[in-house]
C-alpha cells in the first residue's frame, strides 16, 4: 500500500488494526527539516519494527543516506543517537530547523582521507616491494652501491647488489655448509646463515674518479676507487660455536680476540704506483652489477702487467647435462683449454670466458693427454643450481688399452688389461687398515672409512648448469658438492677426535 | 511505548573505532622496519622485494607479495565501510587482516631480537603489526558480537 508523497503534510490514517493512531516516532507529523518524503510509505499501523526494513518506495530526498539504505528508516532512532526524519515533539509548521550534516560531513572526510592515503601507501607498498634485482642504471652506481652496503655492514645489500649469479653461488653453499657445520656440532643448532655475526665492515669517505673509469667492453667495466677506508672488525668469539668447541679453543679464542683491518684506497693508490683499486662492474640484462669474481681477476691482471683481452672466448653449451660433461672429459683428454673454458657456465663463470685469450696465452700450447674417450654414462641427481652427475660406465683408451670404471649401488668396479677390481663402500675400513696398518689409530681408520665410503655412495662427479638453454660444467659448484661429500661422511664424534687432538 | 536502546550502538561504534585505530597501527608497521641488516633497516614491503634472494621466485614469490601488498587496500576498505557505517561487513573483513597480518608479525616478532646478528628481524615493525592486528581482530569481535541495535523493551507486552 502506497501513499502519495505528503512532504510536510499530515499522514492519512494508516492501516491500523488496533485502532490506535501512530505516536512518538511513528506519527508521521509534518516532514521537517529537509526530509521530506515523498512516495508510498507502507506503514503498517502503529507496528514497531524491530528488524531492518527494506524500503519501498519513499525514496528520501534532501537527506542523502550514507549508511546501508535498507536499514534506517526515518523517524527512528539513528546511530549516534541522531534522530532525523522527526522534529523536535509538538513542532509543527514554521521555519524548519537548520539541517545537522555534521555526521555525513565527518564521515566522507574519513573516507576520501582513508581512500587517499590508502592509495599512496599501496602504491608505495608495491613499488617498495617489486622485486629487487638490485642492479643499477649505470656501472659507477653500481659500485658505490657494493661500497655503501658494504659501509653499512649491509650484508644482505651486498650479496643482492652482486652480480645474481654469484650471489646465487655464495648464497646456495653458505647455507649448505652452515648446515653441515651445526649437524656435525659445530656451529650451535640455532646459527642462522642469515644472521652472520663476528664481522663489522665499515666504509667512510668512499670516492671513485669516474673519469679513470676503465671500459673494457660494453658489458665491463672498472671502477676506479681513489678515496676512502674501509674497516673490517672481525671478532671470533661473534662465532656460534658449540660449547665444547668453544671450552676446547678457550685461551686460543681468547688470544685471537678482536681483530682490525683497514683498506685505505688512498694509501693503496700510492704504493701501486698511482693505480687505484677497481672495482670491477659487469651488464646483466639492462642493469649494471658489481661483479666479485670480476674485480680478483681484474686484481691479478694487474698484478701481472697484463691488460683485459678485446674478445674473449664464446660461450658453447652442450645440449644435455651428460654431453656437457662427455665434452668437457673429451676437452680436457685432448688438451683443449679453449674449448674446456667455452664449456663453463657464461653467467658463474664468464670471467674465465673474458680472460681466457690471457690465459692461453700465458699457458702456451698444451698437448693432447692422448687418452680417448670411449663412452660415458652418468647417473644424475638434482642438486642446488643444477644436476650432480656421477659415472655410472667411464671406458677410456690410453696407449692401447681400454680402462673400464663403472657403478653398481655402492661400489666400483675398474677393469684393466682384463682383470677386474671392485671396491664397495663397507670394505674401505678393511682397504684402510691393510694399507695403514697399526700405526693408524683407529679413530682416524674410522673417519677415513666414513669419508671414503660416503664419496662411494654418493658418487664422484660433476655438476651441470643451464644457462639459456644450453648445459654447462660448473667447476665451483663441482668443487663445493664434494667438500659437502667429504663433510656428510663426518659425525659429531669426529669432531670431538679432532677435539681431542688439538687439547 | 517502545524504547530504543542504544547499548548495541555504542558497543558497535566502540568496535569500530578499535577496529580503526588496530588497522592504522597495523598497516603503518608495514612501513616500520622489519629487518635489520648492519645498520641498514628495511620495511616489510623492502623484504619482501628481497624474495627472490630468499629462493621465492616466479609464481609463489609473486602470490606472496600480492597478498602482504593487498594488506593496505584491505584495511583501506574496512576503515571506509565503517566510516559508512557497513559494520558487520567491515568487521569480518578487519578479522581475515588482522589473522593474516598478525601471524606473519608475530612470527617475526618470536625470531626478532638478536641484536649482535649482522643481519636480524628489527622488531619494531613486527611489534606494531601485531599490536595493531591484535587491536583490529578485538574491534572486529566486539562489532560481530554486539546485538542488534532493534533490541528494544516493549513495555506492555505484545500488540
Amino acid at each position: 500500500m502506497t501513499y502519495p508523497g505528503g512532504g510536510g503534510g499530515e499522514w492519512p490514517p494508516q492501516n491500523n488494526p488496533y485502532g490506535q493512531p501512530q505516536q512518538g516516532g511513528y506519527q508521521q507529523g509534518p516532514q521537517q527539516g529537509g526530509y521530506p518524503q515523498q512516495g508510498g510509505y507502507p506503514q503498517q499501523g502503529g507496528y514497531p519494527q524491530t528488524g531492518p526494513q527494506p524500503q519501498q518506495g519513499f525514496p528520501q530526498q534532501g537527506f542523502p543516506q550514507t549508511g546501508p539504505q535498507g536499514f534506517q528508516q526515518p523517524g527512528y532512532q539513528q546511530e549516534f543517537g541522531q534522530p532525523y526524519g522527526q522534529g523536535p515533539s509538538g513542532f509543527s509548521g514554521g521555519e524548519p530547523p537548520k539541517k545537522k550534516r555534521t555526521g555525513l560531513v565527518v564521515t566522507a572526510v574519513v573516507a576520501v582521507l582513508a581512500l587517499a592515503a590508502g592509495t599512496v601507501a599501496t602504491v608505495w607498498a608495491l613499488r617498495s616491494s617489486d622485486d629487487v634485482a638490485a642492479g643499477s642504471e649505470s656501472p659507477s652506481t653500481a659500485a658505490n652501491n657494493l661500497l655503501s652496503a658494504l659501509g653499512s655492514g649491509d650484508v644482505l645489500g651486498i650479496m643482492n647488489g652482486l652480480a645474481p649469479a654469484e650471489a646465487k653461488l655464495s648464497k646456495d653453499y653458505t647455507e649448505a655448509t652452515i648446515s653441515e657445520a651445526k649437524r656435525l656440532e659445530i656451529l650451535k643448532k640455532d646459527a642462522d646463515p642469515n644472521k652472520l655475526s663476528g664481522v663489522q665492515i665499515k666504509s667512510e669517505g668512499i670516492k671513485f674518479d669516474d673519469a679513470a673509469a676503465e671500459k673494457v667492453n660494453d658489458r665491463l667495466t672498472i671502477n676506479k676507487v681513489v678515496e676512502g677506508k674501509i674497516t673490517i672488525t672481525s671478532d671470533v668469539k661473534q662465532i656460534p660455536l658449540t660449547d665444547k668447541l668453544v671450552d676446547a679453543l678457550g685461551a686460543q679464542l681468547d688470544k685471537a680476540g678482536t681483530e682490525t683491518d683497514t683498506i685505505d684506497f688512498a694509501k693503496e693508490k700510492a704504493d701501486r704506483d698511482g693505480k687505484p683499486i677497481g672495482i670491477a662492474t659487469i651488464k646483466v640484462g639492462d642493469e649494471w652489477y658489481p661483479s666479485l669474481f670480476y674485480t680478483i681477476a681484474n686484481a691479478a691482471l694487474e698484478q701481472e702487467d697484463l691488460k683485459w683481452p678485446a674478445q674473449g672466448i664464446a660461450p658453447a653449451g652442450a645440449g644435455s647435462a651428460n654431453d656437457a660433461a662427455k665434452q668437457m672429459v673429451e676437452k680436457a683428454l685432448d688438451g683443449d683449454v679453449k674449448g674446456v673454458i667455452a664449456l663453463l657456465p657464461p653467467d658463474e663463470m664468464g670471467v674465465l670466458q673474458d680472460v681466457g685469450p690471457v690465459i692461453l696465452d700465458q699457458m702456451g700450447k698444451t698437448s693432447a693427454s692422448g687418452a680417448k674417450l670411449i663412452e660415458l654414462e652418468t647417473d644424475s641427481k638434482d642438486v642446488s643450481g643444477g644436476k650432480l652427475l656421477t659415472i655410472r660406465k667411464l671406458v677410456v683408451e690410453a696407449e692401447g688399452e681400454t680402462v673400464e670404471v663403472s657403478r653398481d649401488g655402492d661400489c666400483y668396479s675398474a677393469t684393466v688389461q682384463g682383470q677386474t677390481q671392485r671396491l664397495c663402500a663397507d670394505e674401505i675400513t678393511q682397504l684402510v687398515e691393510q694399507q695403514g696398518g697399526r700405526n693408524i689409530p683407529s679413530a682416524a681408520i674410522d673417519v677415513i672409512a666414513r669419508i671414503g665410503a660416503q664419496v662411494l655412495k654418493d658418487g664422484v662427479g660433476v655438476v651441470a648448469t643451464e644457462v639459456d638453454g644450453k648445459w654447462y660444467v660448473s667447476p665451483f659448484r663441482t668443487y663445493s658438492e664434494l667438500f659437502l661429500t667429504l663433510m656428510r661422511g663426518l659425525e659429531p664424534k669426529d669432531i670431538d677426535e679432532l677435539i681431542k687432538a688439538i687439547k | 511505548m517502545r524504547r530504543v536502546s542504544g547499548e548495541p550502538t555504542i558497543r558497535r561504534w566502540t568496535g569500530a573505532v578499535l577496529g580503526v585505530i588496530g588497522l592504522v597501527t597495523a598497516v603503518t608497521g608495514f612501513f616500520l622496519p622489519w629487518l635489520r641488516s648492519g645498520t641498514v633497516t628495511r620495511t616489510s614491503y623492502e623484504v619482501v622485494a628481497l624474495r627472490g634472494f630468499a629462493g621465492l621466485n616466479g609464481v609463489p614469490g609473486e602470490i606472496v607479495r600480492g597478498v602482504w601488498v593487498a594488506l593496505t587496500p584491505l584495511a583501506v576498505c574496512c576503515v571506509v565501510l565503517w566510516a559508512v557505517r557497513f559494520h558487520r561487513i567491515a568487521a569480518w573483513l578487519a578479522l581475515v587482516f588482522g589473522t593474516i597480518a598478525g601471524t606473519v608479525a608475530a612470527l617475526a616478532a618470536v625470531q626478532g631480537g638478536n641484536e649482535a646478528a649482522l643481519v636480524g628481524i628489527s622488531l619494531t615493525g613486527p611489534v606494531a603489526t601485531l599490536g595493531g592486528a591484535v587491536l583490529g581482530i578485538a574491534g572486529a569481535i566486539t562489532v560481530l558480537t554486539a546485538k542488534s541495535r532493534t533490541a528494544i523493551s516493549t513495555p506492555g507486552g505484545a500488540p
